[in-house]
């Protein structure tokens, strides 16, 4: 399947303590498989949220967001979870790994709310930590690892399900310049191989140059850098 | 601090309110302790009156005896009255009450008490009033349904002035009782004198106040009483000077003897006609002392003499000590009077064939024959002819011919010839045998003594009157009260000391809370801990910038100490609140377990500071304990808000204490089962700790196994199911609450009775012995209910005799005592005694918990001889451990009816049985201590299933004046196991607060998790997962902590009851606590699932943002 993105005039506005915030404001963006594209901009300009809404965690206020010719907020809850987990794999800036589990076994978690998991999947993790360099760490867990191997356990464990759509939210925030370029080198390796969109919200200007767009968020809107 | 307290005050509240729950627990339980001592204390006051110490005695005395002048430096008030134990009867509604006490009172007696002018004026005849008055307590009105106006009548037992147990006391029944016809003329409250009773029992007693005099006439006895209530002067500790005074006050009438003096001689008879031994000792020494000699006498009737065809029916035989020389009598031999030699046709040489009566067990008369040799045959002269020999006997003595005897045993007048007939006119009752002492007491012995009368012969010289004066003196210098029957009593000093308690309710109320003390500590500490990891970051600040770990500790010490203690100081106000609604409950809900309602809160300022200060103790320790962590944690994690190790200690903790533990429960485990300990509080509390800490521990272990030993992950559930290794020891404290709670529902719900079937009721190795009916009498039935000729006497109708048929009816002598079942929250000083037939014994019924020694039947037991002063005693084995506190070979140390020391050793535990009120000896050791107790006051009936209820109603209709009262075996037994059950539902309600800190304890886990693991199920959420799913993982989680704390709890308690469980008599209403499990569980769920479902409406996406 190539995958697609459409997203068309998206606004998203929260209530504010004396009056609405509108944090989006009218966003468009395309995006095919294969491509990757790097969102930068200040603290409060969107970024997060526009990722947010693209990964169907949050609905726009207005506007459309189809991921593979799908409007996802059409789906009712439980289609919208089958969908997500299917389509979209996210790294946070926070690694979010489960404490109680292995590095496996964690990578393998996506695969468990629609029982999709198995041998196959097992190995498709083992092969993935492999990937991402741990498979000597394979039944550590998370307080076992540094920063940056916790952050390619997320990475790994984004991919399990093989998505159509990889979002990073700061996948590099809590790391060493070392670190932070290896986990992107991990980033664009494997979406090079996955044929996958790959959207990164960064601060780093760095590492939005080495995306093939790249696009700064300001008072909600898109600009090209 | 105080910003940091106030900065953090949901957590410090909760931290705050987990130390008041364990306070709380503590010092209630000590407080339920206190009210419950209080309560019996204040009836016990309320009950006695002004009244310190009582002189009783089983017979009527003097009523000027009291007012003797030896009691006045020792008492302020000395006041007699009678004291008899009846029943009453409704003349008009046939309504019955038995257990009743009569009272014989006057204004002395009302003096005693503040409500005393109540009583005499509620005994004022009312107009129109023809039958004397009886004012009742409103116990025996309710039980009579009866009001002011009504006629009632009284029965009670009447002691004959010859035992009904010797040859010459009467066997009529109608004898043995009196009856009185009164009008009830007031009532009295169940409070102050209303509540007058010498025995300790929180019942109110039933109380029916004759005035004195009526009763006194009624007894046939004006100005006699059997009870002096006496008020010590200050200076007065014990009741030894009542003792003292009574043996200074005392006048030989008291002693019941009759002192003749006759030109030569000076008999002694007793008006019981048989002198008890220690009195004959008494008599003897003061003879010695008067320089008189002493012959004992002992007058029989020998039923017929035969020497070859001659016969002689109906011969009183005299048996001398020390007789003149010319009357010497070696043993064997017997003198004949030239009379009896005549109409027997015998010389001396010949052999002389005696036939007489004894008096069996059971009171019925038993033929016996003894052979002599004549010695001589002497003319009816001196001793031979004196009529003084023969004691007055009731019923021939005042007989002008033989045919008008009314004799005590069978008379056949066919026998008594014409030539019987002129003796009796000449001679009356004068013997015409005699036999030595030796020979007589061997035949003619009884329980009663063995001398009907001692002659005493003035020295030469000596004037028979003069002799006679000192004698008299001299006797009562040698006379104990104790000789004449008189027993003083501490009743007040007794009460005091037995409302201590049969059962120590504090020690009851902590050892089944002190799960719920750990729990409510463990809770403190996992509440004070999730503060200190709240402020992980704080503490890693202050370690970056140099302060000292202890430093650090000791700051946050001071503020966890600082909540203890205001917890603590909460908690002893809400352990006062908690002891109210316990002492609310005993009193309404519970009100089955200690059967009155006048419990009352009393609170104890050393209670409350011993809760207190170990309190403050448990919490703060359970503080410093998590604060140990402190100074191990690396830094840079504290920084990160991170507070955990990875629980290594916790794992060599466990992989010690999980094998350990194990090990420690199977051995009282089985230390209980080989020792057959059923009931052990020791046994159970440790082997139900260890098994608990055991199953911990191993759950522990679990939890911190190594990540490569874990399944792989398949479902969502599956990894909810891993979710409590998340926080090793949060789990654990969650799954310890559950447990803990579990553990008690669970020990006490199988500690619970199930009823019992029929084939079980009538199964003799059963609580019931196989028996039907249990029933009691106030007045002693001296007649076999089993033959035909004892039914006559009592005058059975037709249905009585008709099922009688078919039954068997054991009978058994009682001396009365306290009750010893745990129907009395009193300690008793000494159960009643039932004295066990040979029969009984022999029938081998009842199931033995423990008995000294292994026998087919250990009744027999009852039988050994344990040397002198000490004799075997079996009880239920309730009432041994936890009411009278003996063990298997512990002695009971009573006196017996001489006021000699008796030890009764407990050699025979029975399993729960309707024997639990009262302890058993065997009666030939009951006839032998307390020679005077004729007849039975106590029945088992067996009795065909279906006759039960028909025998039950004709019994306690046609012995209606006896106070005849039955119950079903089965009933009876379930009344002593309603008692332990409704203490059951008050523990159970102990292990339902439990619960609700357990489940408190997983809704704050599941919520702190949820706080912490925002992250995790945000990202969880970003992955596919529904909040739905999300929210069953949560409760599974949960679940898994509360299905291991239920299995671990459960499986302890299992391990701790088993040795009981497996006791012949345990019946476990397994379904109930299965049902109670299911609703633990049901409980965590629902506990979890709300709070889950609460915790998930917060935001989540928040915590995924970068920024």
């Amino acid at each position: 399947m190539s995958h697609r993105l459409a997203v068309r005039d998206v606004t998203k506005t929260f209530a504010g303590d004396a009056a609405p915030v509108e944090v989006l404001r009218g966003v468009s963006l395309d995006m095919s498989a294969g491509e990757s594209l790097a969102i930068t901009g200040q603290s409060g300009s969107g970024k997060s949220t526009l990722l947010h809404l693209v990964g169907t965690l949050d609905t726009p206020t207005s506007g459309t967001i189809e991921i593979d010719g799908v409007n996802p907020f059409t789906l009712a809850e439980p289609k919208l979870a089958r969908f997500r987990n299917e389509r979209v794999g996210f790294v946070f800036q926070d690694h979010h790994l489960l404490p109680q589990y292995s590095v496996l076994e964690n990578v393998l978690i996506p695969t468990t709310p629609f029982r999709s998991g198995g041998h196959e999947a097992e190995a498709r993790a083992a092969e993935l930590v492999e990937r991402v360099g741990l498979s000597h760490r394979a039944d550590h867990r998370p307080a076992q690892l540094s920063g940056g191997e916790r952050q390619r356990v997320a990475v790994a464990r984004a991919l399990i399900n093989t998505p159509g759509l990889l979002l990073c939210d700061e996948p590099t925030g809590n790391l060493d310049p070392d670190t932070a370029g290896s986990i992107a080198d991990l980033l664009i390796e494997l979406h090079s191989t996955a044929d996958a969109i790959l959207i990164v919200v960064t601060h780093s200007l760095e590492l939005a140059a080495r995306f093939d767009k790249h696009v700064r968020m300001e008072a909600g809107v898109c600009v090209e850098a | 601090m105080r910003r940091s307290l106030t900065h953090y005050r949901a957590i410090n509240l909760a931290v705050v309110l987990g130390a008041i729950a364990a306070t709380a627990t503590l010092t209630g339980s000590l407080v339920v302790g206190d009210s419950v001592k209080g309560s019996l204390r204040a009836l016990t006051l309320d009950r006695l009156g002004a009244t310190d110490d009582v002189l009783s005695s089983d017979r009527l005395f003097r009523e000027a005896l009291g007012s003797d002048d030896s009691f006045a430096s020792a008492y302020t008030a000395v006041v007699p009255a009678i004291l008899l134990s009846g029943s009453a009867r409704t003349v008009s509604g046939g309504r019955r009450a038995s257990g009743v006490q009569i009272v014989g009172a006057d204004e002395r007696f009302a003096g005693q008490y503040d409500s005393g002018d109540g009583l005499i004026a509620a005994m004022k005849t009312r107009d129109g009033q023809r039958l004397p008055s009886v004012v009742i307590n409103e116990a025996l009105r309710q039980e009579l349904s009866a009001e002011i106006g009504d006629e009632i009548l009284l029965s009670f037992a009447r002691r004959a002035d010859v035992e009904s147990g010797s040859l010459f006391g009467s066997r009529d029944a109608a004898d043995a009782r009196g009856v009185m016809r009164v009008a009830i003329s007031g009532v009295m409250p169940d409070s102050g004198i209303g509540r007058f009773s010498l025995r300790p029992h929180q019942h109110a007693p039933m109380n029916a106040y004759v005035p004195l005099a009526d009763l006194q006439r009624a007894l046939g006895k004006p100005a006699e009483v059997n009870l002096l209530l006496a008020t010590r002067a200050t200076a007065t500790h014990d009741a030894t000077a009542l003792t003292e005074a009574a043996s200074r006050a005392l006048a030989v009438e008291d002693l019941g003897l009759r002192i003749r003096e006759h030109d030569d001689v000076v008999v002694v008879e007793s008006e019981r006609l048989v002198l008890s031994d220690s009195l004959v000792e008494a008599v003897r020494a003061a003879a010695e002392d008067a320089d008189m000699a002493v012959m004992p006498v002992l007058s029989y009737v020998a039923t017929r003499l035969r020497v070859g065809t001659g016969d002689v029916s109906y011969a009183m035989v005299a048996a001398l000590g020390d007789p003149p020389a010319e009357m010497a009598l070696a043993d064997g031999e017997i003198l004949l009077s030239e009379w009896v030699a005549e109409d027997l046709g015998a010389v001396a040489g010949d052999s002389v064939a005696m036939e007489y009566f004894v008096v069996a067990p059971d009171e019925t008369l038993l033929p016996r024959e003894a052979t002599f040799r004549v010695a001589s045959v002497d003319k009816a002269v001196g001793l031979l002819r004196d009529r003084r020999l023969t004691p007055s006997l009731p019923g021939l003595g005042d007989a002008d011919d033989i045919g008008d005897w009314d004799a005590p045993f069978p008379v056949d007048m066919e026998r008594v010839s014409q030539r019987d007939e002129d003796y009796w006119d000449l001679h009356g009752a004068t013997p015409k045998a005699f036999v030595s002492l030796g020979d007589g007491q061997e035949m003619w012995a009884s329980r009663f003594g063995s001398v009907t009368s001692v002659w005493l012969t003035p020295g030469e010289d000596v004037a028979t009157g003069a002799a006679a004066t000192a004698f008299r003196r001299a006797l009562l210098d040698h006379v104990r009260p104790a000789d004449a029957g008189f027993a003083a009593h501490a009743v007040r000093d007794d009460g005091l000391e037995a409302a201590k308690g049969a059962t120590d309710f504090s020690g009851l109320f902590i050892g089944f809370s002190i799960f719920l003390i750990a729990a409510a500590a463990m809770l403190t500490q996992m509440l004070f801990r999730l503060s200190v990891e709240q402020r992980a970051r704080e503490v890693g600040t202050l370690l970056a910038v140099g302060f000292p770990a202890r430093l650090v500790r000791l700051r946050f010490l001071r503020e966890g100490a600082l909540l203890g203690v205001v917890g603590a100081s909460l908690g002893v106000a809400a352990g006062v609140g908690y002891a109210w609604l316990m002492i609310t409950g005993l009193s309404t809900l519970w009100v089955g377990a200690v059967g009155t309602r006048q419990l009352s809160l009393h609170v104890e300022m050393g209670s409350l500071g011993v809760g207190w200060l170990v309190s403050v103790v448990i919490v703060i320790g359970a503080i410093a304990l998590t604060l140990r962590r402190l100074g191990v944690l690396p830094v840079r994690a504290l920084l990160a808000g991170e507070m955990h190790s990875g629980g290594v200690a916790g794992r060599s903790i466990s992989r010690l204490a999980a094998p350990a533990a194990t090990a420690g429960a199977l051995l009282t485990l089985g230390t209980g089962l080989l020792t057959r300990a059923g009931a052990s509080p020791m046994l159970f509390f440790g082997s139900g700790a260890l098994a608990l800490i055991a199953g911990l521990a191993w759950f522990a272990l679990w939890l911190r196994r190594p990540v490569t030993q874990r399944a792989r992950l398949r479902t969502a559930m599956g990894i909810a199911a891993r979710g409590p290794a998340r926080r090793p020891s949060r789990s654990m404290v969650s799954a310890t609450l559950i447990a803990c709670a579990c553990f008690v529902i669970v020990a006490v719900g199988l500690n619970r009775h199930a009823p019992m079937s029929p084939e079980e009721v009538s199964d003799p190795t059963s609580g019931t012995g196989g028996y039907a009916l249990f029933a009691q009498t106030d007045v002693p039935v001296r007649h076999d209910l089993n033959s035909s000729e004892g039914r006559f006497e009592l005058g059975l109708s037709a249905a009585a005799e008709k099922s009688l048929a078919a039954s068997h009816v054991t009978g058994f002598r009682v001396v009365p005592g306290e009750d010893a079942s745990c129907l009395n929250l009193y300690r008793p000083a000494m159960p009643t005694l039932v004295g066990a037939t040979d029969e009984f014994i022999a029938r081998g019924a009842f199931t033995f918990a423990k008995s000294a020694e292994d026998r087919d039947n250990p009744w027999t037991l009852l039988r050994d001889d344990l040397g002198p002063g000490v004799i075997p005693m079996i009880a239920d084995a309730n009432s041994a451990q936890w009411i009278l506190h003996v063990a298997l070979g512990d002695d009971l140390v009573t006196t017996d009816e001489h006021g000699r020391e008796l030890r009764l050793r407990l050699v025979g535990m029975l399993s729960t049985s309707v024997l639990q009120s009262v302890a058993v000896i065997s009666d030939d050791h009951l006839r032998a201590h307390f020679p005077t107790r004729s007849g039975a006051s106590l029945f088992l009936v067996d009795a065909p299933p279906d006759a039960a209820d028909g025998l039950s109603a004709a019994l306690e209709s046609d012995l209606a004046a006896y106070g005849f009262d039955a119950t079903p075996s089965a009933s009876k037994l379930a009344s002593f196991r309603a008692v332990e059950d409704t203490y059951l539902s008050t523990f159970q309600a102990l292990g339902g607060f439990g619960l609700l800190l357990g489940t408190v304890g997983l809704a704050v886990v599941l919520l702190r998790n949820m706080i912490e693991r925002r992250g995790e199920l945000a990202t969880l959420r970003a992955f596919g997962f529904r909040r739905a799913t999300l929210v069953r993982m949560l409760v599974l989680e949960n679940a898994l902590l509360a299905a291991v704390g239920i299995g671990v709890g459960t499986g302890a308690a299992l391990v701790a009851v088993l040795p009981a469980l497996t006791a012949p008599d345990a019946h476990v209403p397994w379904l109930s606590v299965l049902g109670m499990l299911g609703g633990v569980l049901e409980c965590a769920l629902l506990t979890s699932t709300i709070a889950a479902a609460v915790g998930m409406r917060a935001p989540l996406l928040e915590s995924l943002k970068a920024e």
